[in-house]
C-alpha cells in the first residue's frame, strides 16, 4: 500500500512572544492510502491543528509534510488551494452546509468549486446523496433536515468529487451518540467501498472504537499509535453486538 | 459557475429585513438622484438656453475682436460678411447665421445732451425674433420696421424718461473713431430681466452699419446649431471651411460660459457624488453584517475551492440584485416627483433670481428626461458595487481555518 501522507517532525506555533502557543511539538506520522484513522486526545491537544495541516488548510512552521506526492511547503497558495479543492474532502463539526441551497445543490456546489467537469454534475450529486441514504431528500434545504441527515449531506458533499482523502474534524460532536455512530458507520462503508482515506478526530470513545487506527495526541505530540489487530476487531464486533442487544432490550 | 449567481440571488432573499434596508437605501438614493438631476436640468437648461441664444451657439469674429472683446473694438471687424454667410448656408447642422454689431453709445432725448450710456445693437429682424426673443420681451410697442426706428431696453427708457413715439439722439462712433450721431423714434420698450436686454437699444442692422461705417460687414457672425449642445461639433465643422482671417468659437468654450458650465457640472457631480457615497455607506453597512454573519460558510466554500474572485463576486452580485429592484423603484418614485415638479415648479422668489448673474425664471421647473432616469439607475448600480466592494473583499480575505474555528 502506498503512502498518502508523510509527516516528519512537524511543529506549529500560534501567536508569538509570551502569548505563543505550541500547538504541535514535533509530530511524526505516516498515513497509507485507504486508512480509516482517528485522532483522539483531550481538548486543546492539537487535533484540529494537525487535521488542518493534513487538509492543506494551514501550513506548518517547521518540519516536512508530503501529501499525495507533493512537498506541501513548496506549493504556492494557489497550488495548495487547487490540491485541496481537487483531492481533499472536508466534513466539519457544525455541518456547515449552505443554508440557501438544497441538499443536492450543496453537493453539486462541491463539484463546481473543485472545477470538476466530469459527467453530469446534477446526476453525480444525486447519486452521492443516494449512496448516503438521502435519495428522497434531494430538494430539502438544510433546515428541513435533522442533524444526522445534514451531516450525511456533508459526507456526500465531501465524497462526490472522489477525493483521495477526507478530513473530518469532530464530525459527530454535534450529534447524539446513536446518530454519530451511524454517520461513522456510513463513513466507514464509504472508506471500504471507495477506498478513500479517512482521517478524523473525536474524543468520544464510542466513536473511537470504530476506527482501524487510533492516534492519541497529548500536548501537541503523538503519545500512542494503535493499529488494531484482527483479534481487536473481533473483540470490538462482539462488544458492539452486546451493546446493540442491550440497547434493544432497553427499547423493549 | 452556474450555482454562484443563484446562490447570490438566494442570499439576497435570505434576510428580508436586511435586504429591505439595503433596497430602501438604494431606493432613496436613486429617487434623490433622479429628482435632483431633473431639477438641475430644468433650472439650468432654461437659463443656459437664455444665455446661449443671444450670443450664438458658435461665433465667428476677427481674432483681435475676440481677444479684446470687452472694449468692443469696431475697427477689428469682418469687412464683408456676405461670402462667409454664403458658405455657411451649405453646412449641415447650421440652422441660421446672423451678422451683428454691438457699439457703445450715449443717448439723449429732446434738448438735453446725452448722459445716458448704453449699447446699440444692430442685427437682422429675424435674429431679434427667433433668437433674442425680443418680441416676447416687449413691454409695449413693436419691433423696428424702418431705418429710423428703435426698441429701447426698459432701463434705458426709464433713464431717458421717454415714451413711445419720442425721438431720441444716439451718439456713436465710426470704426475710425469719428463721432457719428443718428436719430431714431422709440417704437417699443423691452424688458428681459437682465442687462443684456434692458441696457441696449435695438436697431435694424443697416442703421448701425451706417453709424459705424462698416457698410457690408459686422463685428460678429452668430451661428446656430439645432441644439446648443452641438456647438463644439459645429465649430469644428466650420473651422474646416476656408473662412479667412477669423476665429470660430463654440459657445461653451467662451468666457464666462465655460466657467459657468464648469461650475454647473461641478455642482452636479458633487451632488451626485455625495448621494452615491452616502448610499454606498448604507449598502456597506448592511452588506458587512451579511459577510460577518456568513463567515463560516464562506470559509467552507473557500476550503472547497471558492476563489477570492468568486467570494467577491458572490457579494457584489447579491448587492447588484438588490440594486436592480431598488433602482427600478427609486427611479420610478423619482420620476413621479420630477414630473410633479415639471408641471408645478417651485417658487424661488424674485429676490433670489435678481441676484443671479444669468436670467433665471422666478418659478423653477424640473425637466425629467429618459437620460436622467437611466443615469440614476446606473448610479444606483454603482452605489451597490461601491458599497459592497469592501465587505466583498473582506469576505475574500476570510481564511477557512479561522472561519470554521470561530463557528464552533
Ligand atoms: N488560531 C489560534 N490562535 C491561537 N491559539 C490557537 C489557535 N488555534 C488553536 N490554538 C491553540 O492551540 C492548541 C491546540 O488547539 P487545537 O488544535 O484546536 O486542539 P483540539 O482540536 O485538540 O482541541 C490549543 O491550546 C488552542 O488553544
Ligand atoms: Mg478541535
Amino acid at each position: 500500500m502506498s503512502v498518502l501522507c508523510d509527516i516528519k517532525d512537524v511543529k506549529k506555533v500560534y501567536g508569538s512572544g509570551p502569548a505563543a502557543v505550541q500547538a504541535l511539538r514535533g509530530v511524526n506520522l505516516t498515513i497509507d492510502e485507504g486508512e480509516f484513522t482517528v485522532i483522539s486526545g483531550p481538548s486543546g491537544s492539537g487535533k484540529s491543528t494537525l487535521l488542518n495541516l493534513v487538509g492543506c488548510l494551514d501550513v506548518c512552521d517547521e518540519g516536512v509534510m508530503t501529501l499525495l506526492g507533493h512537498d506541501v511547503k513548496k506549493l504556492s497558495p494557489k497550488g495548495l488551494a487547487q490540491l485541496r479543492a481537487e483531492r481533499i474532502g472536508f466534513i466539519f463539526q457544525s455541518f456547515n452546509l449552505i443554508p440557501v441551497l438544497t441538499a443536492r445543490e450543496n453537493v453539486e456546489l462541491a463539484l463546481q468549486l473543485a472545477g470538476d467537469t466530469k459527467g453530469d454534475r446534477v446526476k453525480r450529486a444525486s447519486e452521492a446523496l443516494d449512496r448516503v441514504g438521502l435519495g428522497d431528500y434531494l430538494h430539502r434545504r438544510p433546515n428541513q433536515l435533522s442533524g444526522g441527515q445534514q451531516q450525511r449531506v456533508a459526507v456526500a458533499r465531501a465524497l462526490v468529487k472522489e477525493p483521495a482523502l477526507v478530513v473530518a474534524d469532530e464530525p459527530t460532536a454535534n450529534l447524539d451518540s446513536n446518530t454519530g455512530a451511524a454517520v461513522l458507520d456510513l463513513m466507514r462503508d464509504m472508506n471500504k467501498q471507495l477506498g478513500i482515506t479517512f482521517l478524523f478526530s473525536t474524543h468520544d470513545p464510542l466513536i473511537m472504537v470504530r476506527a482501524r487506527r487510533i492516534l492519541l495526541l497529548r500536548d501537541g505530540q503523538i503519545e500512542d499509535d494503535e493499529i488494531k489487530t484482527r483479534s481487536d476487531l473481533t473483540r470490538e464486533v462482539e462488544r458492539k453486538a452486546v451493546q446493540e442487544m442491550l440497547h434493544n432490550l432497553a427499547d423493549y | 459557475m452556474r450555482l454562484l449567481p443563484a446562490l447570490a440571488l438566494r442570499n439576497a432573499l435570505r434576510s428580508p429585513a436586511r435586504t429591505g434596508l439595503t433596497a430602501l437605501t438604494i431606493v432613496l438614493g436613486t429617487a434623490l438622484l433622479t429628482m435632483s438631476t431633473s431639477w438641475l436640468t430644468g433650472v439650468f437648461e432654461e437659463s443656459l438656453s437664455s444665455a446661449a441664444e443671444p450670443v450664438g451657439h458658435v461665433r465667428i469674429a476677427d481674432p483681435d475682436y475676440a481677444r479684446r472683446e470687452a472694449l468692443l473694438p469696431l475697427y477689428e471687424n469682418i469687412e464683408d460678411t456676405a461670402p462667409i454667410l454664403a458658405k455657411l448656408k451649405d453646412v449641415p447642422g447650421v440652422q441660421g447665421a446672423f451678422p451683428r454689431i454691438t457699439a457703445p453709445v450715449a443717448l439723449s432725448a429732446g434738448e438735453e445732451l446725452g448722459e445716458v450710456r448704453g449699447l446699440a445693437v444692430g442685427a437682422p429682424d429675424a435674429w431679434y425674433r427667433e433668437r433674442l426673443g425680443l418680441a416676447d420681451d416687449l413691454v409695449e410697442g413693436r419691433l423696428p420696421s424702418g431705418p429710423e426706428e428703435v426698441v429701447l431696453g426698459a432701463t434705458l427708457a426709464k433713464r431717458l424718461d421717454v415714451a413711445l413715439g419720442t425721438e431720441i439722439v444716439v451718439l456713436g462712433q465710426t470704426q475710425d473713431g469719428s463721432m457719428s450721431p443718428l436719430k431714431a423714434k422709440v417704437v417699443g420698450v423691452a424688458s428681459g430681466g437682465s442687462g443684456q436686454v434692458d441696457l441696449a437699444a435695438f436697431f435694424p442692422l443697416d442703421r448701425i452699419q451706417w453709424m459705424t461705417d462698416i457698410p457690408d460687414g459686422a463685428t460678429e457672425i452668430l451661428v446656430y446649431a439645432g441644439d446648443r449642445d452641438r456647438d463644439v461639433a459645429l465649430a469644428d465643422r466650420l473651422r474646416a471651411l476656408d473662412l479667412g482671417e477669423v476665429v470660430v468659437q463654440p459657445w461653451s468654450q467662451r468666457d464666462p460660459w465655460n466657467a459657468l458650465l464648469g461650475l454647473i457640472s461641478l455642482v452636479r457631480n458633487m451632488l451626485n457624488g455625495t448621494i452615491v457615497f452616502v448610499t454606498a455607506l448604507g449598502v456597506w453597512n448592511t452588506m458587512m453584517m451579511s459577510v460577518l454573519e456568513r463567515q463560516a460558510e464562506i470559509g467552507v466554500m473557500r476550503a472547497m475551492g471558492l476563489t477570492r474572485f468568486g467570494a467577491v463576486a458572490l457579494f457584489v452580485i447579491e448587492a447588484l440584485c438588490i440594486a436592480v429592484i431598488g433602482g427600478v423603484v427609486g427611479v420610478s418614485l423619482g420620476a413621479m416627483g420630477s414630473l410633479w415638479l415639471e408641471t408645478h415648479g417651485i417658487e424661488l422668489g424674485s429676490r433670489v433670481s435678481a441676484n443671479l448673474p444669468i436670467a433665471v425664471n422666478t418659478r423653477l421647473y424640473a425637466d425629467f428626461t429618459p437620460e436622467t432616469a437611466l443615469s440614476a439607475f446606473l448610479l444606483g448600480l454603482l452605489m451597490a458595487v461601491l458599497g459592497s466592494a469592501v465587505p466583498a473583499m473582506r469576505a475574500a480575505a476570510i481564511q477557512p481555518v479561522e472561519a470554521i474555528r470561530a463557528n464552533r
